[in-house]
């Protein structure tokens, strides 16, 4: 039996040229101007991480069209067509400060695979938006604080995840585009990469998602069409890609970079299938709503996370990335954050706590029995089943499906496989409300979010599992000729709804009664 | 929350049941409004008012002679989000218990019952269902999933498992005799502008 989830990026790179003269001061500056990825550099994700796919710079002065048919018929690459091999400069000529540093004397510096040693620190790094995350480096030109010595054209620019051999010297991405840099000048060229999410916004799957034909229904025929006619919503919750810091370095941090297409380290990649269908229903990071207006926001799922942490904790190779930069982690798993066991807390109120007491006196039919978790609910409990509890259940490790021939237009996939096991199953009597994708921390074993999910029950609608408060009634028309009314909803709910008012006056008719407009309109 | 008297008074309606008046007399808590201006007639008259303010409800007033007291319908109303039964949920208004004369005409109602079927002894201009919708805000009060929960905490506290009749949706179980696999795919692809070419 097959699920299908998906999620995907869309990529958009940028180049940008400022030429400054030897003092330090901007002479001169250009637009981001838009770069094309090339086929090679879409099928580097594969092996690379976005942010690796710009490790270094090249510039040409060749003219030729980027290659790339619409759509392209093979796996084609591309590069430049004339890189320039000299750059005549000034060493160590240049300080920012002042007066020049020691003159090393001229020598011609390569225009080809320019890496890390020509880094602007603090040109470099990552920026979270609310669609995903842009990332950057920025050279300068020349390096080693020179200065050219004669105009240095540039018709063509690219960037690439490596610098030879067979795998990754090819461009990631190449623009054709005409600049001059003055002699006696220097200049910074970024690239900055955005990687736009398209499911940061709630998503939803409708029945016939999951594929249940081969399945085998001798014995459970029921249990199977449960999961044939399931629908639910998901968002993924953070962009779980490698990071750029501040000096150009790509790490890792803490969460993973689970959701890189490259990830290879499947051991912590897993699905889980919780209980819980309430922890984001009130509030979008979890528990107790915080305010009226929260609880409108909510959707049920965790909301897409945005970091953006101060710039001098960006990780710097010396040290982790600080405490203070952290993701929700073991969503709709634990009772408490301290637990060790895989149960969700079970909530009756999201008002402060579990223990909170919320006012159900005017409430007949449910009472403190009544939690919101995902239980057989109409489908009963089978007393002669076994009986393991509101746990969580967690997938294999995952592993990355082959990809050969994936190469189709302009887009490329990867597909990740996590299986639920038949010897894992928790019976029948446990039931599941929600799935994550998570990265688990080999060492901290928490799992950080990637993915959210959250199913809906058998009636198949989108019903946030909390009530509404009905604080008064608006009338739009009084009425006429009717001393006294009760007033109840149709269809009519268990709770106790049948109130008593007057209607009035006795001709006419008294639109937005200002007595009842000021309790506030919907 | 308080009325105003000049908002009331102009009810005509209850006048013309040989009701005197109305007064006015507080500003929080129930509002007497049938006080000393009751001049004869006898007949059952409803209310509106807050109880406190921050607890708004509708309730329903005494008859008689006066009106003083709470009628005990206070508290708050909770209800399940109408997205199963369309856009909203509709009102219904019922005419209730009510015997007075109107112009000379006796009326008389019992019960509740539907607006149309006594609308003929009714006077004055003919009825018109009043209409409107609920004013809400969204409850911490959670929705259960119509039964217990299969629940460690229950074995924690020593209960013992006591699954109620189960009446509304319910949610999928893992499988003894099948693998669940979940592909997810992981697409990227990058427009290629007016780059390609350029």
């Amino acid at each position: 039996m097959d699920i299908k989830a998906n999620v995907n990026y869309a990529l958009e790179g940028k180049f940008k040229v400022d030429i400054f003269n030897k003092k330090g001061e901007l002479i001169e500056t250009t637009d981001w101007f838009n770069n094309f990825i090339t086929p090679s550099g879409l099928s580097y994700i594969y092996n690379y991480n976005f942010a690796d796919c710009f490790r270094y710079l090249s510039l040409g002065i060749g003219t030729t069209s980027n290659y790339g048919n619409n759509p392209p018929s093979a796996n084609e690459t591309t590069g430049l067509s004339s890189p320039i091999t000299s750059i005549p400069t000034n060493l160590n000529a240049i300080s920012i400060s002042g007066s020049p540093g020691v003159i090393f004397g001229t020598s011609n510096l390569s225009g080809q695979y320019i890496g890390s040693w020509a880094y602007q620190e603090g040109g470099c790094g990552i920026v979270e938006d609310n669609d995903g995350p842009r990332f950057y480096r920025s050279w300068n030109i020349p390096f080693y604080n020179g200065y050219l010595l004669n105009d240095l054209t540039i018709n063509e620019f690219m960037v690439s995840p490596s610098t030879g051999g067979s795998n990754g010297a090819l461009a990631f991405s190449r623009v054709k585009k005409n600049i001059i840099i003055p002699q006696g000048t220097f200049s910074t060229i970024s690239y900055q990469l955005k990687i736009k999410l398209g499911s940061v916004n709630i998503q939803t799957f409708s029945g016939g998602t999951f594929q249940t034909g081969n399945a085998d229904i001798t014995n459970e025929v029921n249990e199977v069409a449960q999961w044939n006619t399931l629908s639910g919503c998901y968002r993924q919750t953070y962009h779980g890609l490698a990071w750029i810091d501040s000096i150009g370095t790509t790490f890792v941090p803490r969460y993973g970079n689970l959701m890189e297409p490259s990830f290879t380290g499947l051991a912590a990649s897993r699905f889980y299938l919780s209980p819980d269908n309430s922890q984001f229903n009130v509030n979008v990071s979890g528990g107790a709503n915080s305010s009226e207006s929260s609880s409108y926001l909510a959707d049920g799922l965790l909301k897409f996370i945005v970091q953006n942490p101060p710039y001098q904790q960006i990780y710097d190779n010396s040290t982790s990335v600080p405490n203070t930069q952290n993701l929700p982690n073991n969503i709709r798993i634990k009772l408490s954050t301290a637990a060790t066991s895989e149960f969700p807390a079970m909530y009756n109120s999201q008002y402060s706590s579990v223990s909170t007491n919320p006012d159900y006196s005017s409430l007949a039919v449910y009472d403190f029995q009544g939690y919101s978790t995902a239980t057989p609910g109409s489908s009963g409990y089978d007393s002669s089943k076994a009986q393991f509890g509101n746990k969580i259940l967690v997938s294999t490790q995952g592993f990355n499906m082959p990809h050969t021939g994936a190469v189709t237009g302009r887009s490329r996939v990867l597909t990740r496989r996590h299986s639920f096991l038949p010897a894992q199953s928790l019976g029948k009597n446990t039931r599941f409300g929600s799935l994550v994708y998570a990265y688990k921390n080999p060492i901290s074993n928490d799992y950080y979010p990637m993915v959210d999910s959250m199913f809906f029950d058998t009636s198949g609608q989108y019903m946030m599992a909390h009530y509404r408060q009905i604080t008064g009634i608006y009338f739009t028309n009084r009425g006429s000729g009717i001393v006294a009314c009760s007033t109840y909803t149709v269809p009519q709910i268990d709770m106790p709804f049948n109130h008593k008012t007057f209607q009035g006056p006795g001709t006419g008719s008294l639109t937005n009664h200002p007595a009842l407009n000021g309790i506030g309109g919907i | 929350m308080a009325y105003y008297s000049n908002e009331l008074t102009g009810v005509s309606m209850l006048s013309g049941v040989g009701l005197g008046g109305i007064s006015y007399t507080g500003s929080t808590g129930v509002v007497n409004l049938f006080g000393s201006g009751y001049s004869g007639g006898y007949g059952q008259v409803y209310g509106i008012y807050w109880n406190t303010s921050a607890n708004p409800a509708f309730g329903l007033a005494a008859d008689g002679t006066g009106i003083t007291s709470s009628p005990g319908i206070t508290g708050t109303i909770y209800y399940p989000r109408p997205s199963p039964f369309g856009s909203g949920i509709s009102l219904k208004f019922l005419v209730t218990a009510f015997s007075g004369s109107v112009g000379g005409v006796s009326i008389a109602l019992t019960g509740d019952q539907l607006i149309g079927i006594n609308s003929g002894t009714a006077p004055g201009s003919g009825y018109i269902l009043p209409s409107g919708y609920f004013i809400h805000q969204e409850s911490f009060v959670l929705l259960p999933n119509y039964a217990n929960p299969t629940s460690q905490i229950y074995q924690s506290l020593g209960t013992p498992y006591s699954y109620t009749p189960a009446a509304g949706g319910f949610y999928p179980s893992m499988l003894n005799d099948n693998i669940v696999n979940i592909n997810l795919e992981i697409t990227w692809s990058g427009a290629s502008g007016d780059a390609l070419n350029c």
